[in-house]
């Protein structure tokens, strides 16, 4: 008697079947693990040592792309800071013309000529600036120079493109000014150190620290009510007969880059109304 | 021609500086003075073309067209160092660096005291003495000092771009 054999096809899919139920039953778990296990990491070594490989053959090329691409960043990078200084710089004079012109409309019984700072004096004992507006432009001797803050001095000097300014802060100069609230007159000096100080100040006047210290008009020199700035202190001496009074400039002098020329002021000379020595009198 | 175009080019630089410049940096009260500077720098570097003093009053012209102090008083105070350093000139001058130091020392007391006379007296400047010496002078010799040896580093490249091989110092 004859066994008829299963066909094969049979055979395969009833192992197969088998190996599915017992996969999707979950038996086949550690036997899969184990088999996959190497598998996987072989292949993630290959792709490892694959990708090496590939890297380095295409690095000649990357660095090349990498320098050119480096070289570009960097000049934009320079000429975008160049246009940011640009623009600082721009943004900072357009506050400095802001605050000149806030002071001309703040003062409009004046005109005012706009000049650059382009120098100083040399010598360390004088403090002058040198601006870049001349008789061509209407400056001549004795016309008072502000900035936004206040009164830096007066012009002594004038060539067709140029002038020269002396500060108030100079040893030689001397200001009439009028102390506020206690409408106190004094006589603004300067000094080799760059320091302001008030003299002729009586010793009964009401002067304390904070108050207001304005150009007084008196002398003809200065028009009236241009802020010098303010009374940094005071000392009373028992055998003086004036009060010492230091004063903070409004102007940061340090820092003068643009200046406002009062060009419709004409100084007076009252020298020759100076009593002098030996003159007749009535 | 060339070395007289060089040296009066580059004063005429330095006094440019001077005003633009180094006038606003300060030791206190005091600046470094670079025409003085310069000029010590060029006669150390420069020996046959012309004598310390005309490099001195070449100074002093152009010093006078940017300071307030009366006409002349720039050709006045370069040209007494410019005298100073022709009296020395035969006993220092063969080593570089002592010439150099010894020009910017006397250099600089001269011009402060001479500035300092000037303002003091010819402009009525009522500047006490003791502040002008501690917060004028002495900062200024100071700054000088320290700044001689960079500006003959630079003065000498100068030179030796502009000058001929036998003007040259050794």
């Amino acid at each position: 008697m004859t066994r008829r054999a299963l066909p094969s096809w049979l055979l395969i899919a009833l192992v197969l079947s088998g190996l599915l139920l017992l996969a999707l039953g979950g038996y086949l778990g550690p036997l899969v693990r184990v088999v996959t296990t190497p598998v996987v990491r072989a292949q993630a070594a290959v792709v490892r040592y694959a990708r090496a490989v590939g890297d380095y053959l295409r690095t000649p090329t990357d660095v090349q792309a990498l320098r050119r691409r480096n070289q570009e960043l960097e000049a934009q990078v320079a000429e975008l800071q160049t246009q940011l200084a640009l623009l600082q710089q721009q943004v900072a004079d357009l506050e400095l013309y802001a605050a000149l012109l806030d002071f001309a409309r703040a003062h409009p019984q004046h005109e005012y000529k706009t000049a650059q700072v382009i120098g100083r004096d040399p010598s360390p004992f004088l403090h002058y600036i040198i601006v870049n507006v001349g008789s061509d432009d209407g400056v001549r001797p004795g016309m008072p120079v502000v900035s936004a803050q206040g009164l830096v001095g007066q012009v002594v000097a004038v060539i067709p493109r140029a002038a020269r300014v002396r500060l108030i802060t100079d040893p030689t100069s001397r200001v009439s000014v009028r102390i506020t609230p206690s409408n106190t007159e004094a006589l603004l000096v300067g000094s080799v150190t760059g320091d302001l100080s008030l003299e002729m100040v009586p010793l009964d006047a009401e002067v304390n620290p904070g108050d207001l210290v304005v150009t007084a008009g008196l002398g003809g020199e200065y028009p009236p009510n241009i802020l010098v700035g303010q009374v940094l202190s005071t000392r009373r001496l028992a055998h003086a007969l004036f009060q010492e009074v230091a004063v903070q400039p409004a102007t940061a002098f340090a820092d003068l880059r643009v200046v406002l020329v009062i060009v419709n002021f004409r100084p007076v000379d009252i020298a020759p109304l100076v009593p002098t020595p030996g003159a007749g009198g009535p | 021609m060339r070395v007289y175009l060089g040296g009066l080019a580059l004063l005429l630089l330095a006094v440019v500086l001077q005003s633009a410049v180094v006038a606003q940096w300060h030791l206190l009260r005091g600046t470094v003075d670079l025409p003085l500077l310069v000029w010590a720098a060029w006669v150390t570097r420069e020996r046959r073309a012309a004598p310390p003093w005309f490099w001195a009053l070449a100074v002093g012209a152009f010093w006078d067209l940017y300071a307030a102090l009366p006409l002349g008083a720039g050709l006045l105070i370069y040209g007494a160092v410019g005298g100073v350093a022709q009296l020395v000139r035969g006993r220092l001058w063969q080593t570089s660096y002592l010439m150099l130091f010894a020009l910017v020392l006397v250099g600089s007391l001269l011009t402060q005291s001479l500035s300092y006379g000037l303002v003091r007296f010819l402009m009525q400047a009522p500047i006490p003495f003791d502040a002008a010496l501690t917060q004028v002078m002495l900062p200024t010799l100071l700054l000088n000092l320290v700044a001689a040896l960079p500006v003959y580093a630079v003065v000498a490249e100068w030179a030796d771009w502009v000058l001929p091989a036998d003007n040259l110092a050794p």
